[in-house]
This record gives structure tokens, C-alpha cells and sequence, in this order.
């Protein structure tokens, strides 16, 4: 008879005992690669508003905020086949937290480099395709404009004969897709995760292949196709391994 | 054996006796509150410390509207009176500083509260009210009026299993009163104005409304950056470019960071229900919409430091250059944002 005591006495306590767990969403996939990206203007690391810069028009300019998505982050197999990693993230200069993104569940093998896209897909780029996160809506691009979402917002001030103005390199639209491809050797070992450092170079989307100039290009991008455009060819090589 | 047995039900009994001395159980157990999340809203802000129930968002109902508070015969909805939104036209501080008194709506998903972004946490907000400026809270008198009320000893075991208030410290008693406000404001969302509808491809809007839609979303008055949907805010703090030399509470953010940088920022207001929460601005210098327009119009100052880069617009000009039909036109659309359903709706109206 006592035993059953002891039994519900036991029962009672181990009822009562949670299992120690990590908390859902935090483990970390195991095979995989972190993605280090950083952010500099040639020689000179990116801080907030510094008046430090200068475009290859010759203008000097600040930064105060550059978030953008990057799309179908994909690694590149030695036959050029491609191994998607993720759909997408939201990426803000100014935020450790992406600026280090672990990216999982990717089969071990040899890869010979990184394909993406800055911006979004046409496949995401519609308006709701993504989770109504607050980064999310606040990059949503006006169904009146075309609907979907913003691909980057680039902005700042920029110095002209004395004078301080905002700058504010906005792109969006399916034509404006920027697509990145980038050489390297990256091995992605069973068990560990492997850390992969990209660099963005700010000054490159003011030039190359086309000078881009404040004045006559724009200061303000959004909706005119031409300067939108341009810049987003300019794109084409901001990153860098 | 059977000893134990007895011993049990005694224990029982006397459990049972006790519950009923008190009328209550002895723990009570507050019923969970489901928020109703408007599709296409983000994940609102719900800190665990805070959890909503039904009991507690009962509580703050009746605390929001209830003078027992303050000794001068203010409650929260002297200030937050929902013929205004929840708003009220002006508050003039003793110093002379006068605030606009922000609407209550959508809350749960505001990021930064006050103008000036310096209050993090709704659930704290309300500890300020009980000071001179406000309630001027006598709180003995507060701990006497609310243990020989009739509802509230029941209403604070209900929500957060107070036996006796008395056990309290006048820190713990503000701190679970503003608590249960808080539950109850998260529970005030709009999600009913026309422009939500037309959103919803529910209604069409007239082309009066529609053009200043344009204007409102596209680079012709470019609101949307700051003001988009479906919260009319960003999490952001920026320099509309309201004054070139800003001093005082004009510094905005900067009064929080003391950042050079962030002089003249403020969060960006929702502008649910606008038509009703005159005047406008943090300081409510501007009585009327179509003055707000005006300032984003020919108004802006663009001289004033850190003024967001958003406000310089292409060709470098500051100002829209709207013609005065787009200006109305702006207006109209604005009062789209208008919620007869959200300030109509009886559950956030007083309880008395
Ligand atoms: C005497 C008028 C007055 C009373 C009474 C009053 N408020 Fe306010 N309330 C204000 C003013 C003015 C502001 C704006 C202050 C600022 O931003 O500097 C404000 C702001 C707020 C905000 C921030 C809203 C936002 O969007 O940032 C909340 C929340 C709030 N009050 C809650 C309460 C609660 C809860 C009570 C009752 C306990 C209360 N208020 C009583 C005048 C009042
Ligand atoms: C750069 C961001 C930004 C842009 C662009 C912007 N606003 Fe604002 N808006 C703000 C901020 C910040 C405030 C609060 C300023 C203050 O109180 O000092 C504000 C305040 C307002 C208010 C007053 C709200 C209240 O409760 O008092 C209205 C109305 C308004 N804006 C409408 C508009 C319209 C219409 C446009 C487009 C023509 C627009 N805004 C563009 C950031 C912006």
C-alpha cells in the first residue's frame, strides 16, 4: 500500500520536471555556413552619418541608412548547378545581427562559389509574399508604383558647393534586379559550420560601369526608371569575398 | 493507513472552508486573452511580463476610466477621450510646454513611445500619471479608496491574485494598476477605415480620395515612407525639417540620446483617425490638416539639422509643389484613415 504513495509521490515530481531544452528556433543547424558581411567605401569602414565619403562624381557624402534584401543566396556546385540556401534575407549595414547570418542544412561538398541576387525575386517581389514583419512592411513598394517591395533603401546626405542635401537611392521593380555572382572555393564540411566574409563597397554604385552623379542622375530615385536603372547596374559588383 | 486518508480530507475540507471565508479561491487563475491580429498587421508587441487576460484587460478598462486615481478628478480618458481618438486636444504642462496628446490606437504595435521616442515600454508609461502634474495621486487615500470599493478588491484578485492591496507597496499597487491599463489599451486596434477596406479591395474610394492616395504613395507627396501601412508609422525617428534651429522639447529624440545626430527627431505618429486628434505635431502648432499639408508642401525647413534625407526630393527641392486641388485632394484621403467601428466600439468606451 505505501508504494503507491512513493509512486504517486514520484509521479508528482517527475510531472513536474521539464526537460532542459534549447528553446525552439535557437539551435543551429549543424552543417552549414555563417555569412560574415561588412561594409566599407574603398579603404574607409562604414559609420553612420560621416561626412567621410566621397562619389566618384566628386561629391563627399554620409550614410545614415542602407538596409536591402538579398534573394535565392545560392551556392554554386563545380558542374554550375546551383544549391539555394535561403529564399531570402533582410540585410541593414547598421545591424550586427545580420550582418552575421547562419545559414543551415547545406549538403557537405565543394562549392566554387555564391550566387544571389540583391533584391528580391520576381517570384517574392509581390506585394504580401512575405510575413508581415515590421521590416517587411516598412520596405513594401506602392501598389500605386507597381506593388512589391523595396530592394534597398541607400540614404545619406551629400555635400554640393557648401551645401548639404539628402540623397535617397531607392530600388525596386522586377527590372532593377541586381544579380551577383561571386568565385571562390568554399568547402562545407559535415558538422561544422563554414564561415564565408563578403564585403560591400559602397563607392562602387556610384560608378562603374556608369558614373553616377547626384546632380544630373538624381538625388532621389524612386519611380524614375532611368536613374533606377543605372544604378542598379552599378550593383552588379558592390560585393566582393 | 486510513489515518492518512483522514488526515487528506481534513486538509480538503479545511481548503474548501477557507476558499469560501474568502469567496474566491485561493489562487485564481486569469483566463488567457487571444488578440485579434488584423491580417496583414505585423506580430504586435506582447511582453511575457505582462501576459493579456480577460481579467486584467477588465480591470484597466475600468481604471482607465475611473477618477478614483487622481485627487483632482482626472482619469486617463480626461486626457485619452475617445469623442478624439482617445486623444485630447492639448496638454499645456505648468512650464508653459505644450504637447499634442497622442491618440490611443493600434499600441500594441508601436515600437518607441511619446513624441519623442523616450518610453520604450507601454506598461510603464502610465507611472508618470500619478505625479502633480497629472493625477496628483494621494496614494494612502488610493490604497483606502480601493480596498472599501465595492468591485476592485475582487478585480485585482481576478487579474493578478491580490489577496489584500494592502500587502502592496505604493511602487507595486502603480506598477499592477498601470499593468491592467495596459492590457486593456493593447486591446484598442483599428483595422475598420475605409483606406484599410480599400486596401482589402472591400470598397473604392472616391477619385478625390483616390488621387490624394496617389499622392499620399507615390514619390508626388511620398508620405509612405514614414507614414505606411498598414501602421501609418515607422519604426523610425526622423527630422521633418519642422524648425532650423529646434531648442527645447523641439530637440526631440536628441533630449533621449543626446546624439547631435538626432536633434529634431520624432517617431513618426500614427495617423489612424487624424481627422480627430487636432492639432497636430508634437507641439500642436499646426490646428488643421490642410496646414500640416501646407508645411509638407512649402513649409519645410531645410536647414534644420539632421532634416531626413527623405524630405529632400528629386531636384534637391524641399516641398511637393502640389496644386491646391492635390492639397485638398490629400486631405480627403487622410480622412479615409478615419474608424467609426474602432471609435464607436463599446468594449473600449467607459464601464460605468
Ligand atoms: C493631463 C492629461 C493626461 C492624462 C490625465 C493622461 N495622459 Fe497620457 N498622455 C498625455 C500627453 C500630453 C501625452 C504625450 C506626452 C509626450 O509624448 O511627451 C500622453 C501620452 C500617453 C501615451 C503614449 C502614446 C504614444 O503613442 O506614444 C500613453 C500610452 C498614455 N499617455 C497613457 C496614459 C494612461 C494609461 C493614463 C492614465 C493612467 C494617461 N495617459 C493619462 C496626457 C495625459
Ligand atoms: C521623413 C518621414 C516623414 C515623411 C516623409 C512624412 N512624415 Fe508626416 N510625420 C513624420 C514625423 C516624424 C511626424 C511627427 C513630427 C513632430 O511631431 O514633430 C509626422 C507628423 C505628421 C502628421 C501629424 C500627426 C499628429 O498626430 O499630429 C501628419 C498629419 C502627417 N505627418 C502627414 C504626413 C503627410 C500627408 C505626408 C506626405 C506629404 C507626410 N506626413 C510625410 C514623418 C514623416
Amino acid at each position: 500500500m505505501k508504494s503507491i504513495y512513493v509512486i504517486i509521490v514520484i509521479a508528482l515530481f517527475t510531472a513536474c520536471t521539464k526537460k532542459v531544452t534549447a528553446p525552439p528556433g535557437t539551435e543551429e543547424p549543424v552543417t552549414g555556413l555563417v555569412l560574415n558581411v561588412s561594409y566599407h567605401a574603398d579603404q574607409v569602414p562604414l559609420v553612420a552619418d560621416s561626412f567621410i565619403y566621397t562619389t566618384q562624381a566628386g561629391y563627399q557624402y554620409s550614410v545614415n541608412n542602407l538596409i536591402y534584401y538579398l534573394s535565392r543566396i545560392s551556392l554554386i556546385k563545380q558542374d554550375s548547378s546551383l544549391v539555394e540556401v535561403k529564399d531570402y534575407l533582410f540585410m541593414d549595414a547598421f545591424n550586427a545581427n545580420t550582418n552575421k547570418v547562419v545559414l543551415g542544412a547545406i549538403p557537405a561538398g565543394n562549392y566554387i562559389g555564391l550566387k544571389f541576387n540583391i533584391g528580391l525575386d520576381p517570384k517574392l517581389n509581390r506585394t504580401d509574399s512575405l510575413p508581415t514583419t515590421v521590416d517587411n512592411i516598412n520596405m513594401q513598394w506602392p501598389m500605386m508604383m507597381g506593388g512589391g517591395y523595396h530592394f534597398m533603401k541607400f540614404e545619406g546626405y551629400f555635400k554640393d558647393q557648401g551645401k548639404s542635401y539628402g540623397f535617397n537611392m531607392h530600388l525596386g521593380t522586377d527590372t532593377c534586379l541586381i544579380p551577383v555572382k561571386l568565385y571562390k572555393a568554399i568547402t562545407i564540411t559535415e558538422g561544422t559550420k563554414t564561415p564565408i566574409f563578403m564585403n560591400m563597397n559602397i563607392n562602387e554604385w556610384f560608378r562603374n560601369p556608369a558614373v553616377f552623379d547626384f546632380n544630373t542622375d538624381g538625388n532621389y530615385i524612386m519611380g524614375n526608371v532611368v536613374a533606377m536603372k543605372k544604378f542598379a547596374n552599378n550593383g552588379v559588383d558592390v560585393f566582393k569575398f | 493507513m486510513k489515518k492518512l486518508i483522514y488526515l487528506s480530507l481534513v486538509i480538503l475540507v479545511m481548503a474548501y472552508a477557507c476558499q469560501k471565508g474568502n469567496k474566491l479561491p485561493a489562487v485564481f487563475t486569469p483566463t488567457p486573452y487571444q488578440l485579434n491580429v488584423p491580417k496583414g498587421f505585423p506580430p504586435p508587441y506582447l511582453p511575457a511580463y505582462n501576459p493579456l487576460t480577460v481579467e486584467g484587460i477588465r480591470l484597466g478598462r475600468m481604471l482607465y476610466y475611473d477618477p478614483i486615481l487622481s485627487t483632482n478628478g482626472r482619469s486617463c480618458s480626461s486626457c485619452h477621450n475617445p469623442g478624439y481618438s482617445y486623444s485630447y486636444p492639448l496638454f499645456v504642462a505648468q512650464s508653459g510646454v505644450k504637447t499634442s496628446v497622442p491618440a490611443h490606437v493600434n499600441l500594441a504595435w508601436d515600437p518607441e513611445y511619446l513624441w519623442d521616442g523616450s518610453a520604450p515600454k507601454l506598461d510603464l508609461i502610465g507611472l508618470a500619471d500619478f505625479g502633480p502634474e497629472f493625477f496628483n495621486t494621494n496614494m494612502p487615500l488610493l490604497f483606502e479608496k480601493l480596498k472599501k470599493h465595492d468591485k476592485y478588491p475582487l478585480l485585482f484578485k481576478e487579474a493578478f491574485n491580490i489577496d489584500d492591496i494592502s500587502t502592496l507597496s505604493n511602487d507595486q499597487l502603480q506598477l499592477k494598476i498601470v499593468y491592467a491599463i495596459s492590457q486593456f489599451m493593447r486591446t484598442m486596434i483599428s483595422s475598420q477605415s475605409k483606406a484599410d477596406k480599400f486596401f482589402r479591395h472591400e470598397v473604392n474610394l472616391t477619385p478625390e480620395e483616390m488621387d490624394g492616395f496617389q499622392t499620399f504613395f507615390t514619390e508626388r507627396g511620398d508620405c509612405f515612407h514614414c507614414h505606411g501601412y498598414p501602421l501609418f508609422t515607422s519604426n523610425t525617428f526622423n527630422n521633418t525639417g519642422l524648425d532650423s534651429m529646434p531648442t527645447g522639447a523641439d530637440l526631440g529624440y536628441y533630449n533621449v540620446t543626446k546624439n547631435e545626430t538626432d536633434k529634431g527627431k520624432f517617431s513618426p505618429p500614427t495617423l489612424r483617425n487624424i481627422e480627430f486628434t487636432a492639432p497636430y505635431m508634437h507641439d500642436g502648432r499646426f490646428a488643421t490638416l490642410e496646414e500640416v499639408v501646407e508645411f509638407y508642401n512649402s513649409g519645410v525647413h531645410w536647414n534644420a539639422p539632421n532634416i531626413d534625407p527623405l524630405m529632400t526630393k528629386p531636384a534637391k527641392i524641399y516641398g511637393l509643389n502640389l496644386t491646391v486641388t492635390q492639397k485638398a485632394n490629400l486631405v480627403k484621403f487622410m480622412k479615409t484613415f478615419t474608424d467609426t467601428a474602432f471609435l464607436n466600439n463599446p468594449d473600449f468606451r467607459s464601464p460605468f
